[in-house]
């Protein structure tokens, strides 16, 4: 028990620190796009389905098809957007992550079916569903040299992996609640 | 509740305190305080057998059922 928790909050740690660096990677790129424009211009940007929304990714031969645009051709407000976007699914990650090392410290310390672990359970529950609508909805306004028209493109695709942790969380946030009332039973009787 | 204690009845037939009866059972003070007061929810058989053994007295003696009287 104590080997698989010591693990499970090692791992914990590790997605927790990969999240922040995540975030420093991210914000250095933006930054750096905003700076110096021509640093982006190999760079496309895509809409990802369920689960996204974009992807960034370096491609020198790649052709606007509506679903991957060059990131160039996207406004700096645009590009902001992404940016506030992307930084929070990060930042939910990030609480998500937080949450899950409270429970699992918890857990070390016995105090499995504790009040506070229901409650992580619940805020991990509905960061899952903030996380699910903001995969689900994608905007991307991006100029079209070619064609030299602005595009708008709104895209809808149902998080499916986010959707599911969430349920997950408040079915365990029950299950924790169950358990509460068993143990309080257990300890009141002498 | 229409389960009554009567430990404190037992510990001054047996002349016996709370304090020397958590000592020999095993069992803190506050719990058999608990107990004696009807606040617990049940108890095992391991505790009143040892209650029992060292008050030397049955069960019934120590828990009585008392029908509701209606008003």
């Amino acid at each position: 028990m104590s080997k698989n928790i010591t693990l499970a909050l090692g791992f914990a740690q590790i997605f927790k620190w990969i999240v922040i660096a995540l975030f420093i990677l991210m914000a250095a790129f933006m930054f750096t796009s905003l700076l110096a424009p021509d640093f982006i211009s190999d760079y496309m940007l895509e809409i990802v389905k369920g689960g996204g929304p974009y992807n960034i990714f370096k491609c020198e031969d790649c052709l606007d098809t509506g679903m991957t645009v060059h990131l160039n051709s996207l406004s700096t407000g645009m590009l902001l957007w992404i940016f506030l976007m992307m930084s929070l699914r990060i930042g939910l990650l990030y609480l998500i992550s937080l949450e899950t090392i409270q429970v699992l410290k918890n857990v070390r310390n016995l105090n499995t079916f504790y009040e506070g672990n229901i409650g992580s359970f619940r805020k991990m529950a509905v960061l899952g569903l903030i996380m699910a609508v903001l995969g689900s909805f994608s905007f991307l306004s991006y100029f079209n040299a070619d064609q030299n028209q602005v595009f708008e493109r709104l895209n809808f695709s149902p998080s499916l992996g986010a959707i599911g942790f969430s349920l997950a969380c408040f079915v365990l946030a029950e299950v924790f609640k169950e358990g509460k009332v068993l143990q309080e039973d257990k300890e009141s009787i002498l | 509740m229409s389960i009554i204690v009567n430990l404190d009845v037992m510990l001054a037939r047996r002349k016996m305190k709370l304090k020397e009866l958590s000592e020999v059972v095993g069992i803190s003070e506050t719990n058999l305080s608990l107990l004696k007061t009807g606040k617990v929810k049940g108890i095992r058989w391991s505790t009143l057998e040892a209650i029992c053994e060292t008050l030397d007295c049955q069960p019934g003696d120590i828990i009585e059922y008392q029908k509701n009287e209606e008003l």
